[in-house]
Parts: structure tokens; C-alpha cells; sequence
């Protein structure tokens, strides 16, 4: 309720949000597939979030093109997220420049620093989340489906063009289908949330998930393992068990943060010792 | 594909697969276990392609693009990887391997960093003028930026298939009869076992 002496309320705070179309989601979806396209390490992706934002600014401020410069150089600041979850960013971002627009002019500094904090604070909750769930747990995870797919597909004798292509098909299906889906209805919700991001974001169970797809990942990879040391032993139980050593050796190696190529030399070295001793290992 | 002008449109394809690694899509396209095996059914060697991409993939799974972090190119890695161990005067895939790993770190230092300084004072000027007013195609920036990086990898790519492809028709490179040569199998050999172990580890739940 309006009291007097306090500004009245705009008129997108009383629910009469504008309406994204499917035009326009097309075009700021489209756009944050190029995100991290103007990288850099002063603004990071904040340039690029302008770019994504130009869609939106330019129906919100059409009729004042200062206004319309004036919003842009808002967004062209630092700004940092996981690229796959830009989407909730850029919708809460649409929502708070359409109440900006549609505000009168004394609202519109308070606005404007509540979407800079929102920006500034969403962004972090959401590059933290979607670092551990799709770089931490979602890509190791379809590593392992792949490599679980190429194992069974071995095992069962199908061909080797049958088992590529299953493989690389199949991660690149499993990998991208919740991926895209959470960058199109990303922007939705986004939207929808607005200024209520950080309980929106609060309300989803992201640490189960993780976790869950972390356990089927370790599972997979384990199983893998097994199934092609089970294999092995038939023939060579000494082949197998410098195999399973180099299995441990490379979790000792994570565990201990040894690059690859350190793990990668230092197996070489072996190998030349090996080989100046009289023996190899030579699987293929 | 087979020939010269096939390396260096499968060099093209890598470097065009390479902007999703960081500057666009990132819809994994990029990543060694898929770029791997496309090239080697390209050229017509897909046990190679399946090889080199999947150790690759494993060893490289780990390095996370986070924030200002650039992790060796994967899919430079497995690119070189592929292509230099199949087409003309093909590099023991034992060798092909620790080349690509070398080109992938190689990349990281002599495009990615360099590149990402440059759009960081870029983007000062362009912050600025958008801030005076002036008219900035945001558009024009970014696809300007995706041909820079496309035109540098393919560059190194170029570079190092002329400069290491001769080596396959050495006769000490033609198979791994040496002891550095059983050495380097070793480490192939090793290395899926390796990336496994480092892949389970990475996937494990933290209390």
C-alpha cells in the first residue's frame, strides 16, 4: 500500500511483469552459448554478458537510446558463472532491467545497485554449484559411461566402428541433453525468480545430485576396471597386476595433485628402466 | 581423408573444435574422446583415433576451465595426437601421444594466455568507449574473437605437423625397437590405467 510521502510502486512490482516470448528467449539462449567468447582476466565473462543482454536492453529501452547505452555499460562489467547456468543468471538480470525500465526515475538508483549486488552474489552461488555438478561430477560421470559403453560393447563383440560410435554418441547425448535443458528453462526460471534468485537457487537440491551422479561415476569407472583386469588375468595375472598398481598409482597421483604429464614421464622412465632390465609391458 | 591438404583440413576441423573447449557452444564437441576417434574414421585408422583420444580423455578429464585457470588443451592434444600418427609419413602412436600432450601444454601458453591478456585490454577500451557513448557491434567483437582463436590454433597446428611429421620417416621412429622407444610404450600402455585411477579418485564422494 502506497503511503503518502513514499514513491509509488512501479508498475512491474505489482506482478505486471512483460512477458518473454519465445523470440526473444531464442535469441538471449543463442547468446549464452557464447558467453566465455570475450574472456578475459580483468572482466572475465562481462563483456560477453552484454553482449547477451543486448536482445532484452533493446526491448526494454527501445524509446531512449542513452538510457539503452547507460544500461549496457551495467552489464559490460565483471561478472563470472559457470556457462551452463548463465541462463538463471541472464533471466534474474532480464526481470530486474524490465522493473529498471518500467520504474520511475527516483526508484531507479536503488534498482540499479540491487541488481548489481544480485549479479555480483548469484553469480558466485552459481558458478560454485555448476563447477562441482557438470565439471566436478557431470563430465567425469559421462567419461565413464563412455568408457563403461566401449568396455560392454568389447566384451559383447561388437564391432569397433559400433563401439566408437555408441561411445562417442552416447556421451555426447548423456552429457548435453540436461545441459541444454537447464540453459532453456535456465532463463525462465531465471526470469521468474527475479530478486527471489538466491532462494530459488537455495530451494534445489544440488548436493544430493551431485552426489548421487558422483557415486554412479566411481561405480562405472570401478566397474570398468574390474571387468577388463578380470579379462586380462585369463592371460597375464603379472600384466594385470602392474595394471591394477598403475590404477592405484594414478589415484595417489590425484590425490597428491601430480600433473598427468609428470605421471606420463614418470611411467616412461619405468619403461626405459624395464627395458634396459630385459622386459616391457606392452598390452596392444 | 589422406594426403597433406587432409591433414590440414583435419587441423582445421581441430581448431574449429577447439572453440568449444572455452570460447563457444561447450557442448563437449571438443573433448578428446569424441574428437579422437571422428578423426581417426575420417582418415580411415579409427583403432588410432579411439586410442589417442581416450588417453588423452583420461589423462586430461581433470583440468577444470575454472575462472582464470587454463588447463592444457585437450583437444589440441588429442588432435595433433591423431593426426600425427596417422595420414602421410605417420609417428609411432607411442610417440604421437606425448607430442600431442606437449602441443596441448604448448597451446595453452602461446594462444590461450596471450590471447585472453589482449581481449583483457580490449576489453577496458571497448568498456570505456560503451561508457563515452560510442557504438560497440558486441557481435562483431565476438566473432572477430572466435576467428583469432581459430586462425592461432590452426597456425600451431600447422606448424607442428610440419615440423614433426618428417620424424615418422626416420628410421629410428618407424617402430619402438629402442629402449626409449619400449619406454614410450610403457608409458602408453600405463597411461589409460593411470587416467582411470585419476578418474575414480576425481569422482569420489568428499565428506
Amino acid at each position: 500500500m502506497t503511503t503518502p510521502g513514499t514513491p509509488a510502486e512501479p508498475a512491474v512490482m505489482k506482478g505486471r511483469r512483460p512477458r518473454m516470448g519465445p523470440g526473444m528467449r531464442w535469441r538471449l539462449f543463442a547468446r549464452s552459448f557464447f558467453i566465455q567468447s570475450l574472456w578475459s582476466f580483468e572482466n572475465m565473462q562481462g563483456l560477453a554478458f552484454g553482449y547477451c543482454m543486448e536482445p532484452w536492453l533493446r526491448r526494454c529501452y527501445g524509446g531512449s537510446r542513452e538510457r539503452g547505452r547507460q544500461a549496457l555499460s551495467r552489464h559490460c562489467v565483471f561478472y563470472n558463472t559457470q556457462p551452463y547456468m548463465v541462463g538463471l543468471g541472464l533471466g534474474m538480470a532480464c526481470a530486474l532491467e524490465a522493473r529498471i525500465a518500467e520504474s520511475a526515475e527516483e526508484e531507479r538508483a536503488p534498482l540499479e545497485e540491487r541488481l548489481e549486488a544480485l549479479k555480483k552474489a548469484s553469480s558466485g552461488a552459481l558458478a560454485a554449484i555448476g563447477d562441482s555438478l557438470f565439471w566436478g561430477a557431470w563430465r567425469p560421470f559421462c567419461a565413464a559411461l563412455a568408457l563403461a559403453v566401449a568396455t560392454a560393447g568389447l566384451a559383447m563383440g561388437a564391432g569397433e566402428r559400433a563401439v566408437a560410435a555408441a561411445c562417442v554418441g552416447g556421451y555426447l547425448v548423456a552429457y548435453n541433453v540436461p545441459v541444454l535443458l537447464l540453459r532453456w528453462r535456465g532463463l525462465g526460471i531465471g526470469y521468474e525468480w527475479g530478486d527471489r534468485i538466491a532462494q530459488g537457487i537455495g530451494d534445489i537440491p544440488w548436493q544430493p545430485c551431485i552426489k548421487l551422479v558422483r557415486l554412479g561415476g566411481m561405480g562405472l569407472t570401478f566397474g570398468c576396471a574390474a571387468a577388463v583386469l578380470f579379462s586380462i588375468m585369463g592371460g597375464s595375472l603379472g600384466q594385470a597386476g602392474g595394471f591394477a598398481l598403475a590404477f592405484a598409482a594414478g589415484w595417489a597421483a590425484r590425490a597428491r595433485s601430480v600433473t598427468s604429464r609428470k605421471m606420463y614421464a614418470a611411467a616412461a622412465l619405468v619403461g626405459v628402466v624395464a627395458a634396459s632390465l630385459g622386459t616391457a609391458v606392452r598390452p596392444w | 581423408m589422406t594426403g597433406s591438404l587432409g591433414l590440414a583440413v583435419g587441423a582445421a576441423a581441430v581448431a574449429a573444435a577447439e572453440l568449444d573447449a572455452t570460447l563457444a557452444l561447450q557442448i563437449m564437441v571438443s573433448r578428446a574422446i569424441v574428437i579422437g576417434p571422428l578423426l581417426g574414421l575420417a582418415f580411415g585408422d579409427l583403432t588410432t583415433g579411439v586410442l589417442v583420444g581416450l588417453v588423452v580423455e583420461l589423462l586430461s578429464h581433470d583440468k577444470l576451465p575454472v575462472g582464470g585457470q587454463i588447463p592444457a588443451n585437450a583437444t589440441v592434444s588429442a588432435g595433433a595426437g591423431v593426426l600425427l600418427a596417422i595420414g602421410p609419413q605417420p609417428l609411432p602412436v607411442s610417440l604421437a601421444v606425448p607430442a600431442g600432450l606437449f602441443l596441448g601444454w604448448l597451446h595453452e601458453r602461446l594462444v590461450d594466455n596471450p590471447l585472453r591478456r589482449r581481449r583483457g585490454r580490449m576489453s577496458r577500451v571497448v568498456g570505456a568507449g560503451i561508457r563515452r557513448g560510442a557504438e560497440v557491434s558486441l557481435g562483431g567483437l565476438v566473432a572477430r574473437e572466435l576467428v583469432i582463436e581459430f586462425g592461432a590454433t590452426l597456425a600451431l597446428l600447422l606448424a607442428a605437423l610440419l615440423a614433426l611429421k618428417p620424424l615418422g620417416v626416420q628410421p629410428w621412429a618407424a617402430e619402438a625397437r629402442t629402449v626409449l622407444g619400449a619406454g614410450l610404450w610403457t608409458a602408453l600402455s600405463l597411461a589409460p590405467w593411470f587416467g582411470a585411477g585419476m578418474l575414480a579418485h576425481s569422482l569420489r564422494v568428499k565428506r
